[in-house]
């Protein structure tokens, strides 16, 4: 209920289309930069299919939070990214 | 017959909303105050947390600010028409909210329901399904989120109605007459949510009402399932949601509309002179402007569910939210040109609706960052977006601590210790600026809101909720001083008293 699931963990630097949906219910696909910033916020919802279009042109590792409260697990659910060059 | 009437039949509600209010602030309040320490100290376990996030949630706007306004509009409404404030549909009003409250409660803390500050869709039931909380404590949510809607949405707006609109004024009851702005659309802050919020929240009203029915097994479960899907909750949800709040807002300006042409210089300065803001007519056009502007803004809620949201609805949203601002525009010239051209007396009622109406216009800019599509891209669901709903709620929640000053006579039967209440009444706006700065912080930084622990350390944001909190509770409890002294005191019995 708590965590994502990727295609894939690592991607090279430059356009990326993120494609999430959400099973159980209600998260967000929440992309932070290498350096803390929030780049952008997905809300998702189980039924629906929400895209993201982002230009990470940054290498290094970026990591994905949830920001909708979805439960006791909420706080802890990350995922990460890897950007390479 | 004019001998029967009595004072009690214009203040025993109001009073009883009134303190209903301050009970359920004053035990929101704790819960909040606990929840920001464990940030701190990491005390708590999660779900214990979340219990308090969600009783938080629920109690602060609904068991707290909404009744405080409804008691004191109600009030209001009565003693310048000159009707008692009684009658199956206020008692109704007053018992059902309390009732779904306590029900919420024992969701809450008894059968373990935890959905967060508010309720997020469609988590509730998933968490039944995930084995979170039994199917018992989703039922009896749901009847306590039915019960209050059916306060808000229907018993609250038709008591309004009938004290404006039906019975005879009783002379003996006209304690203060509406002039200006207040008459004869002078109600024009409360008929926004007379006539706006019963047919917007009409829709959640019957998905709320399906599912509570499929959960008694009254009606098929399958029968609720189109509640279930997402946009037929969250548009419908979101349509009353953001205009209740809008409504609350609009009658909270109102409320200084009516409470600073009281207390001018000029009024009190020579007989005859009637209480009137700097522009009736701006007033009138202010309201009605805010009100319009306000209903279609409601797509700003939904900016980040871009393959859903149709982008024509998002610069609706995006246009309206500013258009709302216009509306507040209009309203900060003529508050501040009246007190320009008439002059101010410093009053605790004065001071409060004066505090409150900077609070909310402070918070304003934020909402106008908020209501834009690229930056609800980058704030929505951190603890800018908490910032801007606390500091509404303070905001109109300061604005109508003024009105219970400036009624406290009518409704306690003494005078206001007036130190106390300057004391009261400062930091109370210095917490709602601490702690507004403190979460835009936050916010900024892309700290999670409803999170804990703090999956982003933030230690400086966190001092600041503590610090601001505590000097919030602290005002409160200067408060309640007060108040205690007041109500060990006897009340007068007769109108005109007060």
């Amino acid at each position: 209920m708590w965590g994502y699931t990727l295609d894939t963990y690592e991607v090279r630097a430059g356009a990326v289309k993120f494609v999430a949906t959400a099973r159980d219910t209600i998260h967000s696909l929440t992309i932070y930069s290498p350096r803390g910033e929030v780049l952008a916020t997905v809300m998702l919802m189980p039924g629906m299919r929400e895209e993201l279009a982002l230009n990470l042109r940054e290498p290094g590792e970026y990591v994905i939070r949830c920001l909708e409260f979805c439960g006791d697990g909420h706080s802890a659910m990350l995922s990460k990214l890897r950007v390479v060059g | 017959m004019a001998s029967q009437i009595r004072l009690e039949d214009l203040t025993f509600y109001p009073r009883l909303m009134v303190l209903s209010a301050i009970a359920w602030f004053f035990a929101g309040g704790a819960a909040g105050l606990t929840m920001v320490v464990a940030h701190l100290t990491g005390a708590l376990r999660v779900p214990d947390y979340n219990m308090l996030l969600t009783f938080h949630g629920v109690v602060m706007p609904f068991g707290g600010l909404f009744q405080l306004m409804m008691g004191l509009s109600l009030l209001r409404a009565g003693f310048c028409y000159g009707k008692p404030v009684k009658g199956l549909l206020i008692r109704a009003a007053y018992f059902i909210l309390n009732f779904g409250l306590i029900l919420l409660l024992v969701g809450i803390f008894a059968l373990q329901v935890r959905t967060s500050y508010t309720l997020m869709f469609p988590l509730p039931s998933a968490g039944t399904f995930k084995g979170l909380w039994p199917l018992e404590g989703l039922t009896v949510f749901v009847w306590g989120i039915i019960l209050i809607l059916a306060v808000n949405i229907a018993l609250y707006p038709a008591a309004l109605a009938r004290l404006i609109f039906g019975g005879k004024t009783q002379e003996a009851l006209v304690l203060e007459r509406f002039v200006g702005t207040l008459n004869p659309a002078g109600m024009a802050s409360m008929l926004p949510y007379i006539f706006i919020i019963p047919p917007l929240g009409s829709a959640i009203a019957i998905g709320a009402l399906t599912v509570g029915l499929a959960l008694l097994g009254i009606i098929p479960l399958r029968s609720a399932g189109w509640v279930l899907q997402p946009l037929n909750f969250n548009y419908p949800f979101w349509i009353w949601a953001h205009n209740l709040m809008e409504a609350m807002g609009i009658m909270a300006i109102g409320t200084v509309y009516w409470l600073i042409p009281r207390y001018t210089a000029l009024l009190g300065s020579s007989e005859g002179v009637e209480p009137r803001l700097y522009s009736e007519k701006l007033g009138i056009f202010a309201i009605v402007f805010y009100s319009t502007a306000a209903i279609i803004a409601f797509p700003h809620h939904l900016f980040t569910m871009p393959t859903s949201q149709p982008v024509g609805l998002s610069y609706t949203g995006q246009i309206a939210s500013w258009l709302t601002c216009f509306g507040a525009a209009f309203s900060v010239f003529n508050v501040l040109a009246t007190e320009y051209a008439f002059g101010l007396r410093l009053t605790p009622a004065s001071l409060a609706a004066m505090l409150g109406f900077a609070v909310y216009i402070v918070d304003g800019f934020l909402a106008m960052q908020l209501g834009m599509i690229g930056w609800a891209y980058r704030l929505h669901g951190t603890y800018a977006v908490t910032a801007h709903l606390m500091t509404i709620l303070l905001a109109v929640s300061l604005i109508w601590i003024g009105a219970l000053y400036h009624s406290y006579r009518l409704l306690f039967g003494t005078d206001v210790n007036k130190r106390l209440a300057y004391i009261h009444i400062a930091l109370t706006a210095v917490a709602a600026l601490g702690l507004f700065y403190s979460m835009a912080f936050m916010g900024g930084a892309g700290v999670p809101r409803r999170a804990y622990p703090l999956p982003i350390p933030s230690d400086a944001g966190v001092l600041g909720l503590v610090g601001f909190g505590v000097v919030l509770a602290a005002a409160q409890a200067i408060f309640l001083i007060q108040l205690f002294n007041s109500l060990r005191s006897p009340r007068p019995s007769q109108p005109g008293v007060g």
